[in-house]
């Protein structure tokens, strides 16, 4: 279980979190949605321990991640959204930093990494240096390292990205196999029909603030729209969207002849 | 047709390459990991590395106020400035010639070759330039009010200007060529090594030109007239000084024209060799990949270091040393130091004569003082590695330190038990070695010895305290190294060199005084060592991660 209660966090004047709670419940599969800036990562950051919060409380699995954030981050997996790695190092070599990082018996990091490798495809280029990976393979990567030890809690963030449409069939039905045995996966996305088909419930953010929270179809009722897309732009203000589009043309000088 | 645009360089695309250039240079170091509240705009390092270099040029100035003589004091400024701008960019030169991540940026754009060597090449002479005037300033002003001659002003200037710019120019050339000849598998390597090997080159023109002065007082430095003196670069541009200053000789002309074509020869040089493809050619070097020798994990290395190092250690100890084989940044900082620990080493056992055994009564000998530079070699090891891991290019990647459930203040503390395992112990015992020629005595050798490790881990205690910052999570910042390494040096003597001065002076007055020392070392570790532990945590916690993940 995670609960989240008033979080609040500025940067300097700018309030990228304004006092926003939510429950994610054991086995579900949450979704985090927003225009660019809207909040996400700034939760997410808070919750994983890179950011510490102006006011309110984040507890995950009962335990308080602020006081107590290397429990919490044991029984955590996170995959960043910029795949952000440490080049020099190959794929078998950063796996087996983070399971140094993860405090892992020495003996099984070994097998638990070739195993690992082997089944995201990533066997042949284990020991090869990660400067030298498609972005799909270090996406495939990020998500290694964040299960590797096997964690009850998954943050993804923008997963998909990078990823062939079959490796994401994939990496969809590990999230569903994932919360059955009552864990729980936060996924923030801009894909919203993927969020759609896959997230059990979901809250919209907009301007630091919680708009809306509850199942796809909650939303849709609640907003009396017939997609998550309309919902969405609903929520968060879009302009009209065709003329938006208009109006990036006319910016340029308008259609060519 | 403007002469730009003839030699196919686009003015707006020059103006913004290079605003660009200058902005990210002056811009404060606001730390994307940073402890709370750190993000406050901070004096960029630029210009501190400008204020360091004004304060060199005072002491130029001082010494020009003793030796007048204007070809003389031009020749000792120009020789000064020379290295100590040369040792900046040696220290700086993956963000002046050398950034990996260049052709990522510009590729995409439509700059021309000429137009991206062009602001490649201003920005580095701007630097070295600006650098070079604040060394020149003071010497001029002083040699113009002692030779009571205005035009000498302008003459220490422009012909500083000049020596900078040449020097600027043959870096250049120097990288250019090296990218040309080297073949593109063997370049990361090369490129490594030939910053190595010209830092011993600089590091030994910096300790050969005092040795071939030494023994004088500065007013008694006779005046530079034989004529082989004209063979030294730094002549020419002091003969320019003399024909500004409207006393030069015929030889002083014919000197001057040389500097003249010797920037017109190097330019033209560098001009046809390097390009938008350059830095092509280092992106490509930068992320080849290079074949591996195929291991497992977990193998006999992490079996071995499990018995010595926490896991956190391992993981950053891990980093470190592929950082150290990948990351040219990172290599030429840490390479740089050991040929000034050589030369180091060299100088001491060539005068430092007998050293003094501390054990027995100290004989003050004067001439022993030279084997001090073997403690000043010892302490760079630790600043160098703890601030050596602190800047890199991979500095986003630091957030998995962050999602972890590491222990943040031992991976901030990895670093510095790195540079006590791996370069402090084994010079410690290479001075054991020495000590014992020395002192006659293995075991009052390695005694001394224990002393000094002592002190470097105090050295590396306190650094910790003052800078702690999670390993390789800092972006890398223009003038940042050469900052760092005038402070590293600063503490290091102090930090090192008071402690053994006392012992030199009064000796340890046998094993019982030796108790005390060693004793007083452990004390001053525990006591530091209990600082760590109440205030880095604390730290630790209160730091953020405000790169984008």
């Amino acid at each position: 279980m995670i609960t989240i209660s008033s979080l609040t966090k500025s940067y300097g004047q700018l309030k990228a979190v304004d006092d926003v709670s939510f429950q994610i419940a054991d086995g579900e599969i949450f979704g985090l949605l927003g225009p660019n800036g809207a909040g996400k990562t700034t939760i997410v950051k808070m919750m994983i321990g890179m950011l510490r919060p102006d006011a309110g409380i984040i507890e995950i699995n009962g335990l308080d991640a602020v006081s107590r954030s290397l429990e919490v981050k044991a029984d955590l997996g996170y995959v960043p959204e910029s795949g952000a790695l440490y080049e020099n190092l190959t794929g078998r070599e950063h796996l087996e930093m983070v399971c140094h990082l993860h405090h892992m018996d020495v003996g099984r990091i070994d097998g638990q990494a070739r195993r690992l490798l082997g089944a995201l495809e990533l066997a042949d280029a284990a020991d090869k240096r990660i400067a030298g990976y498609s972005k799909g393979m270090k996406q495939r990567l990020l998500l290694a390292g964040a299960i590797i030890h096997n964690p009850r809690v998954l943050i993804l963030d923008e997963p998909m990205s990078g990823l062939d449409a079959n490796i994401q069939s994939v990496i969809r039905q590990l999230i569903r196999e994932f919360v059955r045995d009552r864990r729980i996966v936060i996924f923030c996305s801009h894909i919203l029909e993927v969020v759609e088909r896959l997230c059990d419930r979901l809250m919209i953010l907009h301007r630091g603030r919680k708009m809306i929270e509850g199942t796809p179809g909650d939303i849709m009722a609640g907003t009396e729209t017939d997609s998550l897309g309309e919902a969405f732009s609903r929520l968060t203000g879009a302009a009209d969207i065709q003329s938006q589009a208009r109006g990036i043309l006319d910016a340029i000088g308008g259609p060519q002849p | 047709m403007s002469a730009l645009s003839e030699s196919r360089i686009d003015r707006r695309q020059l103006r913004a390459l290079l605003l660009a250039a200058w902005k990210t240079d002056l811009r404060g170091s606001g730390n994307p990991v940073a402890p709370s509240g750190d993000g406050s705009r901070k004096i960029p390092p630029v210009l501190a590395v400008m204020a360091l270099k004004l304060f060199i040029g005072l002491g130029l100035g001082a010494m020009v106020f003793i030796v007048r003589e204007p070809f003389t004091a031009a020749f000792l400024v120009f020789s000064t400035m020379t290295v100590f701008l040369a040792i900046t960019v040696l220290l700086e030169f993956s963000n002046l010639i050398l950034r990996p991540d260049e052709h990522l940026i510009i590729a995409a754009l439509p700059v021309g070759s000429k137009t991206f060597f062009a602001a490649k090449m201003i920005h580095l002479l701007a630097y070295v330039n600006v650098l070079g005037s604040l060394i020149c300033l003071p010497p001029a002003i002083t040699s113009a009010v002692a030779n009571r001659n205005p035009l000498l002003l302008p003459g220490f200037l422009i012909a500083g200007v000049l020596a900078a710019t040449a020097m600027g120019l043959s870096f250049v050339l120097l990288y250019a060529l090296l990218l040309r000849i080297v073949d593109r598998e063997a370049m990361q390597r090369v490129l490594g090594y030939a910053n190595l090997a010209l830092t011993l080159v600089v590091y030994l023109g910096y300790f050969v030109a005092p040795m071939m002065l030494g023994g004088y007082p500065l007013s008694a430095i006779p005046r530079l007239s034989p004529g082989w003196i004209y063979l030294a670069p730094p002549a020419w541009f002091a003969a320019v000084v003399k024909l500004l200053a409207g006393e030069a000789a015929p030889v002083d002309i014919g000197a001057s024209l040389f500097a003249l074509v010797l920037i017109a020869v190097v330019f033209r040089a560098a001009m046809s060799k390097l390009s938008l493809e350059y830095a092509e050619t280092l992106s490509d070097t930068i992320g080849r990949d290079e074949p591996l020798r195929k291991r497992g994990v977990g193998g006999r290395d992490s079996r071995l270091l499990s018995l010595v190092a926490a896991s956190e250690d391992r993981a950053v100890w891990m980093l470190i040393r592929k950082q150290f084989k990948y990351d040219n940044r990172f290599k030429t900082s840490i390479l740089s130091i050991l040929p000034l620990t050589a030369i180091y080493v060299f100088l001491a056992v060539l005068e430092g004569g007998v050293a003094p055994d501390p054990f027995l009564a100290p004989p003050g000998d004067a001439a022993a003082g030279g084997y001090f530079l073997l403690y000043i070699a010892a302490a760079l090891f630790p600043y160098m590695i703890t601030f050596g891991t602190v800047n890199s290019d991979s500095y986003r990647s630091a957030w998995v330190f962050y999602a972890s459930p590491a222990d943040r203040t031992r991976i901030i503390l990895s670093p510095a038990r790195y540079a006590l395992v791996w370069f402090c112990l084994p010079f410690t015992l290479l001075l054991a070695g020495i000590f014992t020629w020395y002192f006659g005595s293995a075991l009052h050798a390695v005694l001394h010895c224990l002393v000094i490790y002592a002190i470097l881990v105090i050295q590396t205690r306190m650094l910790t305290l003052m800078y702690p910052r999670i390993p390789f999570s800092q972006p890398p910042k223009t003038g940042q190294r050469t900052l760092y390494i005038f402070v590293l040096v600063t503490l290091s003597i102090i930090v090192m060199c008071v402690p053994m001065g006392i012992v030199t002076a009064v000796g340890y007055g046998g094993y019982a005084g030796y108790s005390v020392w060693l004793g007083g070392a452990m004390v001053i570790n525990g006591v530091l060592s209990r600082i760590i532990r109440r205030t880095i945590p604390r730290r630790a916690a209160g730091m953020e991660f405000l790169a984008p993940v």
